[in-house]
């Protein structure tokens, strides 16, 4: 089993050779001939202003936490999704079926609590 | 050849472990976080959990530390003019204020943590022990496909199954009264 | 062959088995950057014709020759850093943006088992892994980090708020991809995306293929997968009216092209994967016993007509807003892909799995 990872390891091993190789090469191929304006932050000429790490808006804590939220529940459902066939053909799908029913319900329940207290509305 | 890797891969994650207190920038923290999290997935999968693999970096690298990343950005903690002082991690700290009351907390966690483990000891015990070869060489083994785990979870461990949809819900509901709390209306 | 075996400390078998690794390897990874290579001649070859303009025609026949042209002259282009950024994590994002890309090819199947010198060796595909689809939703997740720290690093706020928004609709988009995929996963009964391809290969009908089961799932993961890769007509991240650049402005040189390789990358694995669940994978119509280098080639059409989808749309469709779009993933596609895939379910437990071919 671990065996049929040896070539995914042996991948990310050429993956990453090949980015930082590139990146390597025109750092060496490029001329460098610095100036004051070239290393400013791009404003469209204008002078910078402030500092660049600006505060987020809380809207993408919110959408951070909804997406774990939604991918827990993905992750049960891949456990419920693979064995979805072989639970049917042994009778006890309905059973299953009706337990995911009951946790996907709530889950949706969530997503509409959110949606009615504006939460998805990224404009306000 | 599996067991050099797992002794490598564990020093690696121990080393990432240490950068998430050491660095002190926010981010580098993060960052070492998700190094330590691909780490313990490596181990996962050596020890032949390829689901609970790929879930750790599903879960925990792909949307945690996501949140981590956007919570940082949000307080402004990184280093900069308007940044707030961040105390420098260390020895010192804890031998400084406060530090009486982290060391409790920290030793009641411990003593907590290894009794769970004692107390469960004799289950982990015959657990490893219905697995197809002991020590370091079962790493190679593979005790749990996921169509397995599928009916453990939906037979033996139904009711905590169903209690986690309540537990997410209830983490929906706190994150709006959090992010929501301060809006006036129709602003 | 056994002798060099022999002195490394390994068996004939191992030697061969670790030589068909390092070439398939070579030979994907290097199929897929120039996938990448050509797609950028192609989009704007594509760009042009829809234009009524020429389009590039000045290196080479055609203008064949010009992503070589565009590579010599990515790595003769000053690096320029700008100041205040943070130096390590500045050089480490376009790495983190274009590894997880080219690592998701590693479970694609490409071909059925290829036999070549008289020998069969397996099927084309780095990896055969039980987990294939998990592998690559993870794996995939992984790229957020190289938009989200291009944006923060290079100390702009253009860049900033490119990768602030990019990150949050591949979050939110990321969420319907996974459900999408998921009801054919119900039906199919497994996440190794070979056995999805040989499931809808083995009687050459093409109504097995998994479109006629499940075309919602397909038209949300196309759509997904538009997000996902930061393409029209969902390309906040670069929105250029806005951002000028979006996360990738304070970069150059061949920092700037690695991002468009992971790019070009991950729209390759997006439509290899759409392939490989809606339309068959290598299957060739009505030819069941295809040998493999026929439903490599229907396997390459399927994706090139993917490929082109992408460029079309960006010249069909306007861009939409940012808060469109995160309307549009949360209040309609999540809903969607959630209904899909409990109507799935409810299917397969009410009336059985579908009629064994």
């Amino acid at each position: 089993m671990v065996e049929s990872y040896l070539p995914v390891l042996i991948l990310f091993v050429m993956v990453v050779a090949f980015a930082f190789a590139n990146m390597a090469l025109s750092e060496l191929g490029g001329r460098k001939r610095k100036n004051v304006g070239k290393g400013e932050p791009y404003e469209c000429g204008m002078e910078p202003e402030g500092n660049a790490r600006l505060r987020l808006s809380i809207h993408f804590y919110l959408v951070a936490v909804l997406f774990i939220l939604f991918d827990v529940e993905s992750v049960f459902l891949v456990l419920w999704a693979v064995g979805a066939r072989s639970f049917a053909e042994t009778g006890v799908g309905v059973f299953v079926f009706a337990e995911i029913a009951a946790f996907v319900g709530l889950l949706a329940l969530a997503l509409a609590y959110v949606w009615r207290k504006g939460g998805l509305e990224w404009d306000r | 050849m599996a067991n050099a890797l797992f002794y490598l891969v564990a020093a690696l994650s121990v080393i990432a472990a240490a950068g998430v207190v050491l660095f002190r920038n926010p981010i580098s923290n993060v960052l070492s976080l998700l190094f330590a999290f691909f780490c313990l997935a490596t181990i996962y999968l050596l020890a032949g959990f390829q689901f609970l693999a790929a879930t750790q970096i599903l879960v925990y690298a792909g949307a945690i530390m996501v949140l981590f990343l956007f919570v940082i950005m949000l307080l402004n903690l990184a280093p900069g003019p308007n940044a707030p002082e961040l105390e420098r991690v260390g020895l010192a700290m804890f031998l400084r204020r406060k530090s009486g009351v982290t060391i409790v907390i920290a030793a009641a966690l411990l003593i907590l943590g290894t009794s769970a483990v004692l107390g469960t000891h004799d289950t982990a015990v015959q657990a490893a022990e219905a697995m197809p070869k002991k020590g370091l060489d079962a790493i190679t083994a593979t005790p749990g496909s996921s169509e397995g785990l599928a009916g453990e979870m939906f037979g033996r461990y139904l009711l905590p199954f169903e209690a986690i949809s309540m537990l997410l819900l209830a983490t929906a509901v706190a994150v709006v009264v959090l992010a929501k709390r301060s809006r006036p209306e129709n602003s | 062959m056994n002798d060099i075996a022999a002195k490394l400390g390994m068996t004939g078998d191992q030697l061969e088995g670790l030589l068909a690794i390092l070439v398939r390897n070579t030979v994907i990874l290097i199929g897929v950057i120039n996938v990448a290579a050509v797609m950028t001649l192609v989009e704007r070859k594509v760009s042009a014709w829809m234009q009524y303009r020429h389009g590039p025609n000045r290196v080479g026949p055609w203008g064949l020759l010009q992503p070589l042209a565009d590579g010599v002259k990515f790595i003769f282009k000053e690096v320029v850093i700008p100041y205040g950024a943070n130096k390590p994590l500045y050089l480490l994002a376009p790495a983190m943006a274009a590894v997880p890309a080219m690592m998701t090819i590693a479970v694609i199947p490409f071909a059925n088992d290829v036999v070549l010198f008289g020998k069969n060796w397996g099927p084309l595909a780095i990896a055969d892994i039980d987990v294939g689809i998990l592998y690559l939703l993870a794996i995939g997740s992984m790229s957020v980090y190289g938009v989200i720290l291009a944006g923060w690093a290079s100390n702009s706020k253009y860049s900033l708020l490119g990768g602030l928004r990019a990150s949050a609709q591949m979050i939110s988009y990321e969420l319907s991809m996974i459900l999408a995929i998921l009801a054919v996963v119900a039906l199919a009964g497994s996440i190794n995306l070979k056995e999805i391809a040989a499931l809808q290969a083995s009687t050459g009908n093409p109504l097995d293929w998994f479109f006629f089961k499940q075309p919602l799932a397909c038209f949300l993961l196309l759509v997904a997968s538009f997000a996902e890769t930061n393409r029209h007509p969902f390309d906040f991240a670069e929105c250029e009216p806005e951002l000028v650049a979006g996360f990738n402005t304070e970069y150059s040189a061949m920092k700037w092209a690695i991002f468009f390789i992971g790019e070009y990358s991950a729209m390759a694995v997006m439509s290899a994967l759409s392939v490989v669940l809606f339309w068959g994978g290598w299957s060739v119509p009505f030819m069941p016993d295809a040998p493999w280098y026929l439903g490599f080639a229907a396997f390459l059409a399927k994706v090139s007509v993917y490929l082109f989808l992408f460029v079309w749309v960006r010249w069909t469709l306007p861009r939409f807003r940012f808060d469109q779009l995160m309307r549009i993933g949360w209040k309609v596609m999540l809903p969607l892909a959630l209904l899909n895939l409990l109507a799935t379910g409810a299917m397969l437990a009410l009336f059985g799995p579908p009629g064994a071919p």
